[in-house]
């Protein structure tokens, strides 16, 4: 493995639930981790960061390479190669109205 | 790439007329831009893609008070290769927000009275140092893609479906196959007192002599790895990865359409001790779509001509809800139940 600090960004495609929706990144930073990757995404994709009540949603990172969800801690630069597709996808309820 | 270069906030009052606060809020402007997109690429006016070209986001002003106070808003879209186009939303748009910070207001003063309250918006351009930028480390560009249409004539579809609920003259149309509610109703029948669901797919129809756009719902995929109770059902990360290999598996080119949940009113009613008398009037019967159904849209299915199907299991026979998106908000909808020799 290349030394993090001279190892060059890597472009990566990344898709919402329905494969509707493809962001095109030139250039991931490696030593950030897929935790970092989805949080930044989330607003350049428009995909709400919380549920109805405010609390954050989990949306897990799915390699489509290696067909495994990623670890939110796991760097750019260990898990992906240039090329790979990512989809984020969320655990989220549907549900009866809750109390506010 | 979205272009806004107001800031907004709610300015409440109460009946009187005093002013009680002014909050500035975050606006989701996703589902008004997806659904002016989609408005204009159903009457031809822009090409029938996702993503590309630029939006503006644009307060109408109040055309008495003037600015700052809005009447509205518009969202315009310039695609290349079509002239800029353009849609206007109502105040009420901005509802759920005004939901959420009146809830928050109230609990903070310790009051109901809430329901005396009545709110403004108002839009301020954004100064200079307003967007104190973090470090951008993670950009990207939306990919243009087509949407994939099949050319059909809507009258064929309509010649052979029989319409259920409500039709909205401007609404798209929806067409089921028989199929996805018979599956739907026995998955809910199975299920009982539990939630259950699953994931809509199939094809968008183009009749190009109108011009218009029309959906057709050919499956229903069961949402496998969800957890489901009485009164939830949680879509997992899992349940979207056996969805999609369900399609891939299909080979027919069906994509994303909505999702479906039952409602099991008769145990609701159960378990609130609810008389035989309330629970025939029991207005949780009547389908509806909670704030959770609308954030599940939302967040999955944000493209305007996406849909909510809820099943009812009151009492007696199970009956059909489905919700969608019109200007840029969710509400109930009607559609199409095609005639079995003609799905």
């Amino acid at each position: 493995m290349g030394n993090p600090q001279t190892m060059p960004d890597i472009s990566l495609k990344v898709s919402d639930v329905s494969g509707q929706k493809i962001f095109t990144m030139t250039s991931a930073p490696v030593d950030a981790t897929v935790g970092e990757l989805v949080q930044g995404l989330l607003g350049q994709m428009n995909l709400p960061a919380n549920d109805s009540t405010g609390q954050p949603l989990t949306y897990h990172a799915r390699l489509e390479r290696e067909g495994r969800h990623l670890h939110a801690a796991e760097r750019i630069g260990d898990a992906l190669e240039t090329g790979d597709q990512l989809t984020l996808q969320p655990n989220i309820d549907a549900g009866f109205i809750r109390p506010v | 790439m979205t272009h806004n270069p107001y800031r907004y906030a709610l300015v409440f009052y109460t009946r009187d007329g005093s002013p009680l606060d002014c909050v500035p809020v975050q606006v989701d402007w996703e589902p008004a831009a997806q659904w002016t997109r989609f408005a204009h690429i159903r009457r031809g006016r822009l090409p029938a893609v996702n993503g590309g070209g630029s939006e503006w986001i644009q307060p109408l002003w109040d055309r008495i008070a003037g600015a700052p106070y809005l009447r509205g808003f518009r969202v315009l879209i310039a695609a290349d290769g079509s002239s800029p186009v353009e849609s206007a939303f109502p105040l009420t748009y901005f509802g759920d927000v005004a939901t959420q910070v009146f809830a928050s207001l109230a609990k903070q003063r310790g009051t109901e009275a809430e329901k005396n309250w009545y709110f403004r918006v108002v839009a301020y351009l954004r100064r200079e140092d307003d967007e104190r930028a973090s470090p951008v480390r993670f950009s990207g560009e939306e990919q243009v893609t087509p949407l994939p249409l099949v050319e059909s004539s809507l009258a064929d579809f309509v010649c052979k479906a029989r319409p259920a609920g409500f039709l909205e003259g401007s609404d798209f149309g929806v067409f089921f196959t028989p199929n996805v509610l018979e599956e739907a109703a026995a998955m809910t029948r199975a299920a009982e007192g539990r939630e259950t669901g699953g994931v809509l797919i199939g094809t968008l129809h183009r009749d190009a002599a109108m011009p218009e756009i029309f959906a057709q719902v050919s499956a229903q995929i069961p949402a496998a790895h969800a957890r489901g109770d009485a009164v939830k059902l949680t879509f997992t990360a899992d349940t979207w990865t056996a969805v999609n290999a369900a399609i891939a598996l299909r080979k027919r080119s069906e994509i994303y359409l909505g999702y479906w949940h039952s409602h099991p009113v008769r145990e609701w009613c159960r378990s609130n001790e609810c008389s035989p008398e309330k629970q025939k009037n029991c207005p949780l019967a009547k389908g509806f779509f909670s704030l959770d159904d609308k954030a599940l849209l939302r967040a999955v299915f944000p493209r305007a001509y996406s849909l909510g199907l809820v099943v009812n299991n009151a009492f007696g026979e199970l009956t059909f809800s489905l919700f969608g998106w019109r200007d840029g908000s969710i509400g109930p909808r009607g559609f199409y139940r095609l005639e079995p020799h003609h799905a």
